[in-house]
C-alpha cells in the first residue's frame, strides 16, 4: 500500500482546473476554438472516470501518473462546459460598461468578464473537486494500486469490514475538509459577496 | 463640437422593426431629451449613438463624423448603475481612466476627485452593495463624467430613485452639463425630468418607434413647471402618452389603418 498520492490528488485538481477556465476563455473569446473545442469538451464530458482507466494504465503505467490522467480526463470536459457557461451567463450589461471604458483583450476577460463569472467559476471549481475526489479513488479501486481507493479493494478482498469502513470515512471527512479549504479559497477570492451579505443581512 | 444627429435610422432586430425613419439632432453641448412609450426604441437610439450597435439603414453622426464601432468620447449611464461588483467605488471610476492609458496610481487620485466632486469621496472604499441607489447612481456619473465624454449619454438613469434623489441628481447633471459642456442625450418616462432638463425634446410614437416631433424649450434653468407654457407643453405630452398607450392594444396593421384612416 502506498500513501503516495496526496499530492497526485490535488495536482489534477489544479491542473484541471486551470486548463478548464483557460479553455473556456478560449472557447468563448475565439469563435473557432468556440467551434472545435466546445463540441470536444461536450464529447468528453460524459464519459465516466472509470472508463479512461485502461488508457490511462496503457499510455502512464500504474501508479499516480495514471490517477491524474484520469482524474484530468474525467473532470476536463465537464468543467469546462461548466466554466463556459458561467462565461456566456456574465450579463451583457459588464460587458457594454466594459467596451464602453475602453477595456480589451485580457484586460476585458481577466478585469471583467472573469471576476463577474467568479461566483459561478467558484461553485464549478468545488464541483469537479468532488467529481476530482471520485474519480480518482474509483481510479485507485479499478486497478490504480495505492491509496484509500485499494485500501478499501485490500479490505472487501480479505472480507475486513473495519478497514473498508475506515476507508470509507476518512474518504468522506478528507472530502468535507478539502471542501472548506476550497470554500474558504471561494470566499476569499469572491470577497465581494461576502460583504454584500453582511451588508444585506438584517441586524 | 460634438453633435449628434440621426439621419433616417432603422434599427429592426430580426423581423421586428424597433425604429423608423428617425430623424432628429442635438446640437453641440445642449441637452436632448427623448421621450415615448415604452418599447419604442428609445435605449436602441442611446445604443447606437454610443457605437454599440449599427443601424439597419441610416446613419449617426456624431461631431459630424459617422459612428461606426465604440469611440473614446463617449460615456453611457444606465439606469440599473451596473458598477462592477468587485470594485471599490473608487476603482469603478478608476477603471476607465486605466483602460485608457493612465497609470493606476494617477487613475486612482483622478477617481477620488471625481468622486469628491458627486460627493463620495468618504465612500471611495465602499462596494456598490454597500451604497444606495442615489449613491450608486452618483458613482456611476463619476465613472461617466472622469472620461470627458464630448457625449454623455443616458438611459433612464434616475428611474430607480427616490423622488428627492432624483431631483439632486437631476441639479448635479445640468451642472455638470454647464461644467463640461458635453453634449446630452437622456431617455426618460418621466414627463416633468424632460421638461426640467431638455433644450431639445425628441417626442417618439410607438411600435415601430418613430419621431413624432421636435421640440425645443429655451426656458432657463432652475425651471418651474408650472410656467404657462411649461404646464401647456406638459399636457401636451400627456395627451399623446395617454393616446399611444391607447394605440398599444392595437397591433401594428390595426394602427396602421388607423393612422391611414386619419
Amino acid at each position: 500500500m502506498e500513501p503516495d498520492n496526496r499530492a497526485a490528488r490535488q495536482a489534477p485538481q489544479n491542473t484541471e482546473a486551470e486548463a478548464s477556465l483557460l479553455g473556456a476563455i478560449l472557447i468563448c473569446a475565439v469563435r473557432p476554438f468556440r467551434l472545435a473545442l466546445l463540441p470536444l469538451a461536450r464529447t468528453i464530458a460524459p464519459i465516466a472516470p472509470v472508463a479512461w482507466i485502461p488508457l490511462a494504465i496503457t499510455v502512464v503505467g500504474l501508479g499516480s501518473g495514471a490517477a491524474i490522467f484520469v482524474v484530468f480526463m474525467g473532470i476536463v470536459g465537464s468543467a469546462t462546459v461548466a466554466a463556459v457557461a458561467a462565461l456566456d451567463d456574465v450579463p451583457d450589461e459588464y460587458r457594454k460598461v466594459a467596451r464602453l471604458l475602453g477595456a480589451a483583450g485580457a484586460n476585458y476577460w481577466l478585469r471583467v468578464i472573469v471576476p463577474a463569472a467568479a461566483p459561478a467559476l467558484v461553485t464549478t471549481m468545488r464541483m469537479s473537486f468532488f467529481g476530482a475526489w471520485m474519480a480518482v479513488l474509483a481510479g485507485e479501486m479499478a486497478g490504480i494500486s495505492s491509496g484509500l481507493g485499494a485500501l478499501i479493494i485490500l479490505g472487501q478482498q480479505q472480507f475486513n469490514m473495519k478497514l473498508v469502513m475506515s476507508g470509507i470515512v476518512v474518504i468522506g471527512l478528507l472530502g468535507f475538509v478539502i471542501d472548506q479549504l476550497l470554500a474558504w479559497v471561494g470566499r476569499r477570492l469572491v470577497w465581494w459577496e461576502g460583504r454584500q451579505q453582511r451588508w444585506s443581512t438584517p441586524r | 463640437m460634438t453633435e449628434l444627429q440621426f439621419q433616417h435610422v432603422n434599427k429592426a432586430f430580426g423581423a421586428t422593426l424597433a425604429a423608423r425613419d428617425v430623424c432628429f439632432r442635438v446640437p453641440s453641448k445642449s441637452f436632448g431629451v427623448v421621450i415615448g412609450p415604452s418599447g419604442c426604441g428609445k435605449s436602441s437610439l442611446l445604443s447606437l449613438a454610443a457605437g454599440l450597435d449599427e443601424p439597419s439603414s441610416g446613419y449617426v453622426f456624431l461631431g459630424g463624423k459617422e459612428v461606426r464601432g465604440i469611440r473614446d468620447d463617449v460615456a453611457l449611464l444606465f439606469q440599473n448603475y451596473n458598477l462592477f461588483p468587485w470594485m471599490t467605488a473608487q476603482a469603478n471610476v478608476a477603471f476607465g481612466l486605466s483602460m485608457r492609458g493612465m497609470g493606476q496610481r494617477e487613475a486612482s487620485a483622478k477617481a477620488l476627485e471625481y468622486l469628491n466632486d458627486v460627493g463620495l469621496g468618504a465612500c471611495a472604499n465602499k462596494i456598490p452593495a454597500e451604497l444606495s441607489g442615489g449613491m450608486k447612481q452618483r458613482v456611476a456619473l463619476a465613472r461617466a463624467l472622469a472620461l470627458k465624454p464630448g457625449l454623455l449619454l443616458m438611459d433612464e438613469p434616475f428611474a430607480a430613485l427616490d423622488y428627492q434623489t432624483r431631483k439632486i441628481m437631476q441639479r448635479y447633471v445640468l451642472s455638470s452639463r454647464e461644467r463640461t459642456g458635453a453634449t446630452v442625450l437622456l431617455v426618460t418616462h418621466d414627463l416633468a425630468e424632460a421638461l426640467t432638463l431638455a433644450d431639445r425634446l425628441v417626442l417618439m410614437s410607438g411600435a415601430p418607434g418613430s419621431v413624432q416631433e421636435v421640440i425645443d424649450i429655451a426656458a432657463p434653468h432652475p425651471r418651474d413647471l408650472s410656467h404657462p407654457g411649461l404646464a401647456a407643453l406638459m399636457r401636451k405630452l400627456e395627451a399623446h402618452l395617454e393616446a399611444e398607450a391607447v394605440l398599444s392594444e392595437f397591433t401594428a396593421d390595426e394602427r396602421g389603418r388607423m393612422l391611414a384612416n386619419e
